[in-house]
C-alpha cells in the first residue's frame, strides 16, 4: 500500500510539473523511475519503443508499464491515476476562465494570431508521421533528411495513405474505422506479398 | 452556441462522451496531435458541441499546461460538453485505452515488439494517419487561412516546428503576441 501511495506521488510530481507533453516527458521519467529503482535506462527506451506501437500518450503507456512490473494492475491505475489527476485539475480551473474569456476581444486578437500557428503545427506532426511512413525516416525528420531518403520512397504506403484521405475526405469514412481498416490491410499486405509491407 | 458555456449533460450524454473518447484513445498512434481529427470529427461534425474554431483553441491551451496534450484536449472538451463530469467521463475514456493495452502487453512486450504482423498493421495505421492530419488541416485551415498574414504565420509555425523543433509552447506565446499587436495596429488603423 505505501508503495502504490509512493508511486501516486510521483506520478502525480511527473503530471504536474512536465510541459509539453509526449517526449518532452522522457527526461524527467527517467529520473523519477530510475532514481526510485522502479525502471532500469533500458526499460524506459523498450516503454518508448512500445509507446510507437500502442495507442496513446507515452506519459499513460509509461505510467502503465511501472505501475503493472512493480505492483500489478493496483500499480497500473494508481500510477495512471497519478500521472493524470494534476491535468484534470489545472485543465479544468484554465478551461472555466478560458470559455468564459474566449469571447473577450483581447482574448480574440490573441487567439488571431494563435489558429494559424497551431494549424502551422498541426501541419508539422503530419510532415512527422508522413516521414516515417513514406520516407521511414524514424527520427530527426527535418526537410534535410527528406532530401536524402528521396531515393527509398515507399510508394505502397502513398498509396495506401491517398486511399485513405480519398475514402475520409470524399466518402466521408470516420477516421476511427479509417485507422483500423489501414492496419487490417498492413497485415493483409504482409500476409499476400512478404516482403513488400 | 458560442455563448453557451457549460451545460447539463444527460446520463446517455456522458456514456456517449465516455465511449467516444475511449474510441478516439484506442486509435491515437503517433502522438498527441493524432487527436485533432478524431475530436474534430466526433465532437465538432457528429455531435457539435465544440465548433471548428475551438479545437485549435483548445489544442494552444493544451499545449500550453502540464501534462499529456491529448488528455488536456479531452478534458476541456469533455468540459464543454458537460462540466465537470463530462470531463471526468472523457479522461476515463481517452486513458483506459492505453492503461489495458499497456497492461496487456508489459506481459509479452519483447515478442510484441519483435512481431512482424504488428510491424505491417503499424505500418498501414502509420498511412492512415498520415491521411487524417492532412485532412484535419485542410478542415481547420479553410476557415483562417484567408489573407497573407494567416498563410504567413502558418508556414513559419510549420517551419520553426518541422525544422528547427521549436518547442510548442514558444509557439503558442509567440503567435498570441503577435495577433494581438497586429490586431491592434489594424484597430488604430481602422480609427485614424
Amino acid at each position: 500500500m505505501e508503495l502504490l501511495f509512493e508511486m501516486m506521488l510521483t506520478f502525480m510530481r511527473i503530471g504536474a510539473f512536465s510541459f509539453g507533453g509526449g517526449y518532452a516527458m522522457i527526461p524527467l521519467f527517467q529520473k523519477e523511475l530510475v532514481g526510485h529503482g522502479w525502471m532500469l535506462v533500458s526499460e524506459v527506451a523498450d516503454v518508448i519503443a512500445i509507446s510507437e506501437m500502442t495507442p496513446g500518450p507515452f506519459a499513460v503507456n509509461a505510467a502503465t508499464f511501472a505501475g503493472v512490473k512493480m505492483a500489478g494492475l493496483p500499480g497500473a491505475i494508481f500510477a495512471t491515476f497519478g500521472v493524470v489527476f494534476p491535468s484534470v485539475i489545472i485543465t479544468l480551473v484554465v478551461a472555466r476562465f478560458f470559455f468564459g474569456f474566449q469571447k473577450k476581444p483581447a482574448v480574440q486578437a490573441g487567439l488571431w494570431g494563435i489558429r494559424p500557428a497551431v494549424t502551422g503545427m498541426i501541419m508539422a506532426a503530419a510532415m512527422t508521421i508522413a516521414c516515417a511512413s513514406f520516407f521511414g525516416i524514424h527520427s530527426g525528420a527535418d526537410f534535410i533528411a527528406i532530401a536524402n531518403a528521396l531515393d527509398h520512397i515507399d510508394w505502397v504506403s502513398i498509396g495506401l495513405s491517398a486511399a485513405a484521405f480519398v475514402a475520409m475526405y470524399k466518402f466521408k469514412l470516420s477516421p476511427i474505422i479509417t485507422v483500423f481498416v489501414c492496419a487490417g490491410i498492413g497485415i493483409l499486405l504482409h500476409m499476400l506479398v512478404p516482403g513488400l509491407f | 452556441m458560442s455563448e453557451r458555456k457549460t451545460r447539463k449533460a444527460t446520463l446517455k450524454e456522458l456514456f456517449s462522451l465516455f465511449w467516444t473518447t475511449f474510441k478516439i484513445g484506442a486509435v491515437t498512434f503517433g502522438g498527441g496531435y493524432v487527436i485533432v481529427p478524431l475530436l474534430q470529427r466526433e465532437f465538432v461534425q457528429k455531435y457539435h458541441y465544440i465548433e471548428e474554431n475551438d479545437i485549435l483553441d483548445i489544442v494552444a491551451v493544451s499545449q500550453a499546461l502540464p501534462g499529456v496534450l491529448s488528455v488536456n484536449a479531452c478534458i476541456m472538451v469533455g468540459y464543454r460538453a458537460g462540466g465537470v463530469i463530462g470531463a471526468i467521463c472523457t479522461t476515463l475514456g481517452v486513458v483506459l485505452p492505453s492503461l489495458i493495452t499497456l497492461s496487456i502487453i508489459s506481459l509479452f512486450y519483447l515478442e510484441f515488439a519483435s512481431n512482424t504482423y504488428v510491424a505491417a498493421a503499424l505500418k498501414g495505421i502509420r498511412a492512415g494517419v498520415v491521411a487524417l492530419m492532412v485532412s484535419a488541416v485542410i478542415r481547420l485551415g479553410k476557415p483562417i487561412l484567408k489573407n497573407w498574414i494567416s498563410w504567413a504565420i502558418f508556414l513559419t509555425a510549420f517551419v520553426l516546428v518541422f525544422q528547427f523543433s521549436v518547442h510548442a509552447i514558444l509557439i503558442v506565446i509567440g503567435s498570441a503576441v503577435l495577433g494581438l499587436i497586429l490586431k491592434l495596429a489594424i484597430l488604430k488603423k481602422e480609427e485614424a
